[in-house]
């Protein structure tokens, strides 16, 4: 173990120092004597971007309320430090004792997008923890998974002893219940711990299912070693989100954070149904929480922290049933306090004049929407139910309030996707261009800017896209290049991300077990923070991918078959995969599908239970 | 939650409350403006009645008596606030602690008299641990800090020059006790003119080669341990 003044010289050589100091105020601090269960959380990418994380905040609270358990948090060292971590042999360590992660009981990772697998396993590296969970003896931590990426967690799967799928509020302090009475009773041995954390809904043990393979490649089946390990491991949901745990207070970094404010989650699930997004799909029911459970949280956290900007979190912030009363009652304290209410996630068809004028960060800040798609054809596809008219009314509003500039969320590749569509994203940016300067109430003395940003379509599991196929790199560049040259009105500013990185993400969104290989590989030789530009190379992982026999096309660009055994049909959450295949079948008709709030269609995330909004 | 509001009046015209702090441990990596995002947000918990800038994006008036560099502990730093209702000093200072970490401590609350232009000098405690540190670096030391001009290489706004940082030294000690050096001293701390104690330590390491080894065994700190006025009395 370092002492502290041992590392000063380190840190005064490296940026952000307050990145790995610790000391923070609200951080948990216990008695290593008086707790069972030691447990790391991971987050693996920076501590700027791991603190603004809410699962994390969240998980920190509900873990930390548990007296026998001890929570602490760990962030990947930025290249600067790593490189003299490994000089000096630093070990990487938790924030809040200090400690080195093998002196843990679980050491868990939150696995928010693909792209941080590598730096995931070159944090266990540092840790001098074992990649391979088959080379990890009785001596290592539990290594835990979980997050939006554990709904298909098949290419990390080798290196996991569990994962938690789902929401882990209460499933956490569960497994940790369950692993400290059998240290106790004497019972503990690694592998009848995770056979006996197998039976707890909602956890995943990957070494405990025969993986088979067809000549083909694709997947035969995924069989239970033992008949008490489900055949398909059923998400954990919280059944009612008022008297869920919240945190309310929040460790206050030192440094600059992403997001640094109080985020409020106000509801999980989404109503729409859009069928490229996985997040609408995996986090059904739709559950709400109440606006005086919100109120009071909200009042609560400022309290304890002092932050001046509150950010109402949903996947669509507008369909909150009580979304009136929850403002009107923030806006009853937050104007005085000098605090800013922010709404992300807004929805064209039910933006208002009136949420124009109370939001503070909508009145200062800057408007985006997410259309998707250029044409109303593709956008019924996709069903993103909304028109142009809609948008048209929304950007209106935005305009007659004296802003001049307006960001535009589009995706290409999207499934049925004809060239006109893309066509269709050049025109309409054209349209709300047109709309400003028809608008008499405009700001006449700035002119307008529309920015357009187009992503690139990843198909991703449980949503009713899964089986499609991304189109083939050249195709996506080339669909970059041709809407760089429709787009020649100076007024708008054409974003669009490396399509190499989509291609990237799209191969582990759909990936097997196969893909271990090329992930230690790729880890071994030092490929870290893929989520950043700067360190991003294509080309190596296209050389790695050589290297270990995997074929990226395989995963990316190939349609999987309507009936193949997928690799993420041993977990359920929920939604079943006949409706996602009914909604599939729908897209091809250009046939919408209502939301929830007009009508139950039956996508089985009812049957789960749990205090719900909409479902029957 | 201790109350610090004397009288719920507004003021006519906001008044400024100063706050002498110590800063240490941790502390000390992060940035000036860290520091004020750190103190805003401890005093909102606190309760205290501050007053908000005019205009677009209002923010509250807090005000450092002097740069604080990264890498320095101090256990003497002072901030101005200005607030719009009368409080209690003594229970600012008890709801301000209770809501900062334990290395950001407030030592004083008061109605200051003086400006920080009064403050002219600040008192450091430098202390540097090295292998090249051996017999007779003390002599070595002394007499290169001690000669005047003392020129280092600074960048200025305007440009890259060599400046003497000599006048700059009210007061200089130094001690050695095996590889470890000692340096008290008194430099100078107003806007006009700042020393930084960083550079002392640049002079050192540029000119007779100590902390270039092992950073694991190697290392330096300096702690700020009071602040003076022109003619060398406590500043307030």
């Amino acid at each position: 173990m370092c002492k502290k003044e041992n590392l000063s010289t380190v840190l005064k050589s490296v940026s952000k120092p307050g990145r790995y100091t610790g000391g923070e105020f609200n951080q948990i601090i216990k008695k290593k004597e008086d707790v069972a269960v030691r447990f790391a959380f991971c987050f693996p990418d920076t501590y700027e971007i791991g603190m603004s994380n809410l699962g994390v905040r969240l998980l920190y609270e509900a873990l930390n309320r548990e007296e026998r358990v001890w929570c602490e948090r760990v962030y990947a060292p930025w290249l600067d430090m790593d490189e003299k971590m490994r000089e000096h042999g630093i070990p990487l360590t938790a924030h809040e004792s200090g400690d080195v992660l093998t002196d843990f009981d679980i050491v868990a990772f939150t696995l928010q997008y693909e792209l941080c697998y590598t730096t995931m396993l070159h944090m266990l590296d540092l840790a001098g923890i074992p990649m391979l969970a088959s080379e990890r003896g009785e001596d290592f931590p539990i290594i835990l998974g979980g997050g939006p990426c554990t709904y298909n967690a098949e290419p990390i799967a080798d290196f996991y002893d569990i994962f938690s799928i789902g929401e882990g509020e209460e499933a956490l302090p569960e497994l940790c219940r369950l692993y400290e009475q059998m240290k106790a009773d004497g019972s503990y041995t690694k592998a009848e711990f995770l056979h006996a954390a197998a039976r707890i809904p909602g956890f995943y043990v990957p070494s405990l299912y025969d993986v088979r393979y067809n000549e083909d490649g694709t997947v035969h089946s995924y069989t239970p070693k033992h008949p008490d390990v489900p055949k398909r491991v059923k998400k954990r949901i919280i059944e009612d989100m008022d008297k869920a745990i919240y945190p309310e207070k929040l460790v206050m970094p030192y440094i600059e954070t992403v997001h640094d404010r109080i985020t409020l989650e106000v509801y999980r699930g989404c109503i729409r149904g859009c069928r490229f997004c996985q997040a609408g799909m995996v986090y059904r029911p739709i559950r709400e929480k109440s606006p005086e459970t919100l109120c009071r949280q909200a009042k609560c956290l400022y309290e304890n922290t002092g932050y001046d900007e509150i950010s109402l979190i949903s996947l669509s912030i507008s369909d909150y049933s009580s979304l009136s009363e929850l403002t009107d009652g923030l806006l009853s304290w937050t104007n005085d306090e000098h605090v800013n209410l922010s709404l992300p996630s807004l929805r064209v068809d039910s933006f208002t004049e009136e949420l124009m004028e109370k939001i503070s960060t909508i009145r200062t800040g800057g408007l985006t929407f997410a259309p998707e798609a250029g044409t109303q054809r593709l956008r019924d596809a996709i069903n993103k139910n909304v028109d142009e008219e809609d948008l048209l009314r929304a950007v209106n509003i935005a305009f007659s309030a004296g802003k001049s500039s307006v960001k535009l969320y589009f995706m290409q590749g999207l499934p049925t996707e004809e060239m006109s569509d893309l066509d269709g994203i050049a025109d309409l940016a054209g349209k709300v261009i047109g709309t400003y300067y028809k608008n008499p109430k405009r700001n006449k003395a700035r002119g307008v800017q529309v920015t357009v940003s187009v992503s690139c379509f990843i198909p991703k599991p449980f949503t009713p896209f899964q089986w499609e196929a991304q189109d083939d790199l050249e195709t996506l560049e080339a669909k970059q290049e041709y809407l760089k040259d429709k787009i020649t009105d100076r007024r708008i500013r054409y974003h669009y991300h490396n399509a190499k990185v989509s291609r990237l993400e799209a191969v582990f969104a759909r990936g097997d077990r196969r893909l271990a290989p090329a992930l230690m590989l790729a880890a071994k030789e030092g490929v870290v923070f893929d989520a950043w530009d700067e360190c991003f190379d294509y080309d190596r992982w296209m050389d790695i991918f050589e290297r270990t026999g995997i074929d990226p096309a395989f995963y990316a660009n190939r349609r999987f078959g309507l009936d193949e055994c997928l690799p993420w049909d041993v977990i359920d959450c929920g939604v079943t995969k006949q409706y996602l295949r009914l909604e599939r079948d729908r897209a091809y008709q250009n046939i919408t599908t209502p939301s929830c709030a007009e009508n139950c269609n039956g996508c089985g995330a009812n049957k789960l239970g749990g205090k719900n909004r909409w479902c029957k | 939650m201790v109350q610090v509001i004397t009288d719920d009046t507004l003021l006519e015209r906001p008044r400024t409350l100063r706050l002498r702090f110590s800063k240490v441990g941790s502390l000390q990596y992060i940035s000036h403006l860290d520091l004020m995002r750190t103190m805003t947000r401890a005093l909102i918990r606190a309760r205290l009645p501050l007053w908000y800038t005019q205009g677009y994006n209002p923010i509250p008036h807090l005000v450092f008596a002097t740069p604080l560099s990264v890498g320095t502990e101090s256990r003497c730093e002072f901030l101005d606030v200005r607030i719009v209702k009368n409080v209690d000093p003594d229970a600012v200072l008890a709801a301000a602690n209770a809501t900062l970490p334990q290395e950001l401590r407030i030592l004083e609350v008061y109605y200051p008299e003086a400006k920080f232009n009064a403050l002219v000098y600040s008192e450091y405690e430098i202390k540097i641990v090295s292998d090249a540190i051996t017999d007779g670096y003390l002599s070595r030391a002394s007499e290169l800090l001690w000669q005047k001009p003392l020129t280092v290489t600074k960048k200025t706004k305007a440009g890259i020059r060599d400046v003497d940082i000599s006048g700059g030294i009210r007061k200089l000690e130094l001690n050695q006790d095996g590889n470890s050096l000692q340096i008290h001293a008194v430099l100078a701390a107003n806007s006009a003119e700042f020393l930084n104690p960083e550079l002392l330590i640049r002079i050192l390491k540029e000119k007779t080669g100590i902390l270039l080894g092992d950073p694991m065994q190697e290392h330096y700190s300096i702690l700020r341990i009071d602040d003076y006025t022109e003619d060398m009395a406590r500043f307030r």
